[in-house]
């Protein structure tokens, strides 16, 4: 990073929201110091920071944002970022701070309908983004400054976002899901019917259909909160889910099962209490 | 060596079944000591309790050996699962005897 990105990162006064009680950072696939970095940004926004790294899966810790308390994700993964049913999802959750590392873009909407405020560590567009954080927060939203920073070239997001957009208006999501070019939104859903497990929410389980292969990180992300919800609640509910969970995970990595067949024997489990 | 007095903390834990308490205790076996240390230890413990937990005892030696066994894979991510559950089912396995 450019260490004048990082200075002003740093200069600049800080956001006020001090009542936030996490943030989550997302980093997948990024090096090392990414961490370092999301850290001195949490120290700027002067909130205490949690990173989710699934990378190692050193912490699985979303739980802060399913406890209904106010959260603010930050997004730095551009296949997490350009992933609308992913962003969606989280949208449910709380507010977002994007912070795109060098070469990540951001999909115009989401930032237009849905970002509260953006950082960005590419080189030459802090200031374009601090002038439309700025905007927004002013409700005046420009196109042109978010085409100023966006490169929304990506023909392949357009189109899924069109294709998914008909489905919707069609009423058939299915058919789209089951699409295998579309394998990634398809997997992130995965995380949807795990936020409805964890709030009892027994809705999910006409979402059964669209659980998905690699799950395992669903599983383990599920079995965290869990355990974070039974020490706070000591509601049995939440030990059998843990129990479950490690039943579904050892069932993957031994491979007795599919991740796709040992998430939906998950859920079932789970319904049938 | 893991500290005596940890090992007899968990077994009172498990021995109330009290899953809250020892789940708490898991984090420290988990990130302090190693975990197949803990299960000897335990069997240990278990070994030389009185004779009024032998039941006890007959409770906790295949489940330990169970997951003293997993943990000796290579499965990195489980480890948080392996000493949880395997505390989870100790715990769960007395409150039902």
């Amino acid at each position: 990073m450019d260490s004048s990105v990082l200075k002003k990162i740093l200069t600049s006064p800080p956001l006020a929201h001090r009542e936030i009680p996490n943030v989550m950072i997302f980093i997948e696939n990024e090096p090392i110091n990414a961490k370092a970095y999301v850290n001195l940004i949490g120290k700027k926004l002067c909130l205490p920071v949690e990173i989710y790294d699934s990378a190692d899966n050193a912490i699985y810790d979303i739980e802060t944002g399913l406890c209904g308390s106010r959260l603010y994700y930050i997004l730095n993964d551009e296949k997490i970022i350009k992933n609308r049913a992913y962003l969606t999802a989280f949208v449910e959750l709380g507010e977002f701070f994007i912070v795109g590392f060098d070469g990540v873009k951001i999909p115009e909407n989401f930032i237009r309908d849905n970002a509260q405020f953006i950082y960005t560590f590419e080189k030459g567009s802090l200031d374009t983004l601090t002038n439309y954080v700025k905007k927004k927060i002013g409700n005046v939203v420009s196109d042109t400054a978010i085409h100023d920073f966006v490169e929304c070239s990506d023909y392949k997001l357009s189109q899924i976002n069109n294709e998914l957009d008909k489905a919707v208006t069609d009423g058939d999501i299915a058919s789209f899901f089951s699409q295998k070019k579309y394998t990634d939104i398809r997997t992130i859903d995965n995380m949807t019917v795990m936020q409805m497990i964890l709030n009892r929410d027994k809705r999910y389980l006409s979402y059964l259909p669209y659980l998905t292969a690699n799950a395992v990180g669903s599983v383990l992300a599920l079995y965290t909160m869990s355990r974070k919800r039974f020490l706070l609640s000591n509601d049995t509910y939440y030990s059998k889910l843990m129990n479950l969970c490690f039943k579904a995970h050892s069932s993957i990595i031994d491979g007795t099962m599919s991740s796709e067949n040992a998430i939906k024997r998950l859920a079932v489990d789970i319904a049938m209490g | 060596m893991i500290p005596s007095e940890f090992i007899d903390k968990v077994y009172e834990k498990i021995g109330k079944a009290n899953l809250s308490n020892v789940l708490k205790l898991s984090d420290d076996i988990r990130n302090e000591y190693d975990f197949g240390e803990f299960c000897r230890q335990i069997l240990e413990k278990c070994a030389k309790s009185t004779r009024n937990d032998i039941e006890k005892c007959a409770i906790i030696i295949p489940i330990i050996t169970e997951y003293g066994k997993m943990w000796s894979s290579e499965y990195r991510y489980q480890q948080q699962m392996i000493v949880d559950c395997c505390l989870m089912e100790l715990c769960n396995a007395l409150r039902n005897k």
